[in-house]
Order: C-alpha cells, then sequence, then structure tokens
C-alpha cells in the first residue's frame, strides 16, 4: 500500500532509541574485539624481535698520518701500468684500458655456465670463465686449436685417437692471446652470437674488434674478468 | 572525546601496523651443498670402438638431467685482514697485494665498487646501506655496530643458480664434420639437451660472512618505522609460538636497483674481501 500523501515519514520515538541503542552494542562489541586483537597481537610482538637500524659508528682514523700515506702510495703502484684488460661476464664487455684511460668497449661473449658430463667416468666440465686476475702469457696470429676432450664428448663422440683429428685452425678466427689454464681471447665464426653467455670459458670477440686487441695489447698485460 | 570514536583509531591502529614488512633473513634461497663430485669408482670398460646405439626408428628424447648446483671456485691469493683502526686506504693496501677481487662499499658516498690491485672494475649506486641487528621491539638494546672502515670476509657466495647440463648417454666413434649425415646432427646431445633458460640470478640474496654477521642485498630501503617492526615482531612471535626459531644474525643491508644486484650476484665469492667505508675514501 502507498503511503497517504500527507502521512508522517519519520520514525516513531521508540524506534529511534531501539536503532541507537543496538549501534551502542555493536560499536561495544568492537571494542572489545579490537582490544582482544590489539592485546593478543602485541604480546605476539614481546616474544618476537625485529630488526633496528643503527646509526653509522664512523672512525676514520687519521689519514695524514704516515702510515696512511705509505698506504696510499702502495695502492697506487699496485694499479696495473699501461694497457689492461678488463671483461666484464655478465654484461659481456670487453674494455681495454691505457693508464686507466679507455681506449676501447667490445661486445664479447663469455662462458656459458654450463656443465658436461662425460658418461664413461662421470668426469665433469664446467664452462666459466673465471674471475680475477689473469696475464697475456702470448699472443698468437692464425692460431691452431687443439681440441680437448670435451670438444668431442660435448657432441657425443668418443675422443679421437689420432692428434691430428684435433687440430682445428678456424674455430678460433685469425688472432688468439693465451691467458693461461687453456683460457683465450679469440676470434668465433659464430659473430651473431657475440654478446651472449654462450662459450666454453673462452672469450670471443668480433673480428674487427679483435684484431684491434691483437694490436694494442700486449704480453705480459693484465686481464681483470669479474 | 566520544567513546563510539575509541574502537575506530584502535582499528586504525591495527591497520596501519599490517604494512610491509621489513624483509627478513634468509631473503634468497638456501646455498645448497654442492653435489659431491662421483669417483670413478670400478670404471665399466669402454664400449667397443664399432659400438652404435641402435636406431629405433623414433628419436625418444633422454629424462631430463637434474640441474646441479655447483659451488664455486674460491677467491685466489688469501689477502692479509687488516683489524679495525686502520685507514681505508691501510686496509686496502693490504688486499692489494693479493691477485683477486675485492669489494669496497662506500657508505658515505652510496657506492659498491668490485675492485682489483686499487682499480675500479665496476661501481653500483647504491639506494641506502644500514646496519640492521635484531632486538625485541621493546627494550632491545642498542646491539652492535662496528666501527668504520673495517673489512669482513665472504664466508659463503651467495647462492647458485641452475645450470644447463649436457649428459650424453653414450658416445659413438669420431666423425669428421664433413663426414656427417643428417642423422649424426640429430644426435648430437646439445640438441637433445634441455633448452630451458638458465635461470637469472636473483635481485635479493644474503651474503654471509666469517664475522658472523650477513650482507644483505635488497632492491628496496630496508623499512624500520616502528609499524614495520610491530608487524614483523608479530609474525615472528607466531612463528615462535608454533616452535619456528630463526637465528638473526646482525646484517649490513644494502639496498640497490634489482638489475644492478643480478650483475654483481657472482661476484660473492668465498674468501672475497670487503671493505665497509664510511665516507668519501
Amino acid at each position: 500500500m502507498y503511503p497517504l500523501p500527507n502521512a508522517p515519514t519519520a520514525l516513531p520515538a521508540s524506534a529511534r532509541v531501539d536503532w541507537r541503542r543496538r549501534l551502542r552494542g555493536v560499536v561495544r562489541a568492537l571494542a572489545v574485539l579490537s582490544l582482544l586483537a590489539l592485546c593478543a597481537t602485541t604480546a605476539l610482538a614481546l616474544i618476537g624481535g625485529a630488526y633496528r637500524a643503527r646509526p653509522l659508528r664512523p672512525s676514520p682514523g687519521d689519514s695524514t698520518s704516515p702510515a696512511s700515506k705509505k698506504a696510499t702510495t702502495a695502492v697506487q703502484s699496485a694499479r696495473p701500468k699501461g694497457v689492461y684488460v678488463v671483461i666484464d661476464t655478465f654484461r659481456n664487455h670487453l674494455r681495454i684500458y691505457k693508464d686507466g684511460e679507455l681506449l676501447r668497449d667490445a661486445p664479447c661473449s663469455t662462458g656459458s655456465g654450463t656443465v658436461l658430463r662425460d658418461p664413461r667416468d662421470g668426469r665433469q666440465w664446467v664452462f666459466d670463465t673465471p674471475i680475477g686476475e689473469r696475464t697475456i702469457q702470448r699472443k698468437v696470429k692464425d692460431p691452431i686449436w687443439a681440441k680437448p676432450d670435451w670438444a668431442f664428448i660435448e657432441e657425443g663422440y668418443l675422443p679421437p685417437k689420432s692428434a691430428s683429428e684435433r687440430f682445428d685452425d678456424f674455430s678460433l678466427g685469425r688472432f688468439a692471446l693465451y691467458m693461461g689454464d687453456g683460457y683465450i681471447i679469440h676470434g668465433t665464426i659464430f659473430q651473431s652470437l657475440i654478446g651472449q653467455r654462450v662459450t666454453h670459458g673462452c672469450v670471443r670477440l668480433r673480428d674487427a674488434d679483435l684484431e684491434w686487441v691483437y694490436k694494442t695489447v700486449p704480453a705480459g698485460a693484465k686481464v681483470y674478468i669479474y | 572525546m566520544s567513546r563510539a570514536r575509541l574502537p575506530f583509531l584502535i582499528l586504525l591502529g591495527l591497520g596501519l601496523a599490517a604494512q610491509a614488512p621489513v624483509p627478513e633473513t634468509p631473503v634468497a634461497s638456501p646455498v645448497a651443498a654442492p653435489p659431491v663430485a662421483e669417483p670413478p669408482a670400478a670404471a665399466p670398460a669402454p664400449p667397443p670402438i664399432d659400438a652404435v646405439r641402435p636406431d629405433s626408428g623414433t628419436q625418444e628424447l633422454p629424462a631430463p638431467v637434474p640441474k646441479p648446483r655447483l659451488a664455486r671456485k674460491k677467491v685466489d691469493d688469501k689477502p692479509q685482514i687488516l683489524s679495525s683502526g686502520a685507514t681505508v686506504a691501510e686496509m686496502e693496501a693490504a688486499i692489494v697485494r693479493g691477485t683477486g677481487l675485492y669489494i669496497l662499499l662506500d657508505a658515505g658516498r652510496s657506492v659498491l665498487e668490485v675492485r682489483s690491485r686499487g682499480i675500479v672494475l665496476d661501481s653500483v649506486p647504491l639506494l641506502g646501506v644500514e646496519f640492521l641487528n635484531h632486538s625485541p621491539i621493546v627494550g632491545g638494546g642498542r646491539g652492535e655496530v662496528p666501527a668504520l672502515p673495517v673489512t669482513w670476509v665472504v664466508r659463503a657466495e651467495a647462492g647458485d643458480f641452475e645450470r644447463e647440463v649436457i649428459a650424453p648417454e653414450a658416445l659413438r666413434p669420431y666423425v669428421p664434420e664433413d663426414q656427417r649425415t643428417a642423422l649424426d646432427e640429430a644426435r648430437n646431445p646439445k640438441v637433445i639437451a634441455s633448452h630451458d633458460e638458465a635461470a637469472a640470478p636473483p635481485s635479493t640474496y644474503e651474503v654471509h660472512l666469517t664475522n658472523g654477521w650477513s650482507l644483505e642485498i635488497l632492491d628496496q630501503a630496508p623499512r624500520t618505522g616502528f609499524f614495520a617492526r610491530y608487524a614483523a615482531a608479530v609474525r615472528e612471535g607466531w612463528q615462535r609460538l608454533r616452535g619456528q626459531k630463526r637465528e638473526h644474525p646482525p646484517m649490513l643491508a644494502v639496498a640497490m636497483k634489482g638489475d644492478d644486484a643480478q650483475r654483481i650476484h657472482h661476484v660473492f665469492r668465498a674468501d672475497l674481501p670487503l671493505i665497509i667505508a664510511p665516507g668519501k675514501s
């Protein structure tokens, strides 16, 4: 039934009082629950703990002391003189410096990190480019690669008995700079893969960059790999 | 203040307390024990030179090889580590005699540098550096804070990530490349091996140090405000009630961009020196 046009719309007084009483009850219940929750969480917090930041406590020492000056000189003298190489194995970049000045920044390829297992005896190779300091031991033009056992096992072949079947005169490119322990900076026939981590530990460069590095970096130069 | 407003204020306080927490340790997955290289005990006789895998007609892929987690080679040439009290230059001078890498973390300049022999190989800008001590929420005390500069040494690496494995089941006689057939190429284990992309390094991880501290690499500054600590304390209290007590060594939290953290993840290896400098060095 629709209300009459002039019918009163306000609630009766008794209904308003009842509504407020109910609201007060709900609020009180919420307050009690909230208080209980707060007590519970506070109790848990008191049982547990958390990390708190502490301010730094600098005690830099006397940088003008003779010992400190001597140390500064020692650090400067430890720096490599002349040309040196820095290889970034994450971003795959090879940089050439001379006395701290950047001469060239070239993309390269470094170790893939792949693991190879020999099914015959479980022997294992990890194709990482090792980090740390190395030295260019020798440089070779038109290098010939004596393929180690892993180069055959990786493709599923037994290493050949004949040594002549191990020689490869094209995979290393036109130049090679040997860093010891079998690690070489060399060229590649896979120029499109430069910039990716795809090698067996060596460092590959594009032809133009390799030739420049070969002509610029002398034997005995330091190589810093990180 | 009316009593009706009190519960709403309490609820508001609880809501603020439920903020994102302070990162807890460990953040990265723990370092798995490296697989022990199996010695070739009683090596089986190698197959005859003319043994060839029978061609069944259909090429079945071998079962996936479990991916190893390997312990990386330690840093060479243990350097001499000076105790605190020396200057940054003296600490660095003691380290540069070695051929390995070391890290200089300059809290004043907010930069982390990978160095060797006194030269900067890479530089990473930092979002923040803080010493953190775990303590009760109330009355926790000051905690231990080392005097800077100080040199620490990494005890264990930040953990390896999955590697692709090439594991041929059998080896066949060598065939020169110019004599290989399409069948030979199809049998190439490099093609058969798992093609899953190697997982990228994590952007947050923990590095354990020899002095019992840990270096926490984060991709955002840790939240150490009261409500964040309150929420973290509540969580830990709940874990302790359930019997899951965890160790909380003091830590040096270093925040940097995720890309930068991934970039230097592999640098953290056992015996790597770490110089913490308080200001300009």
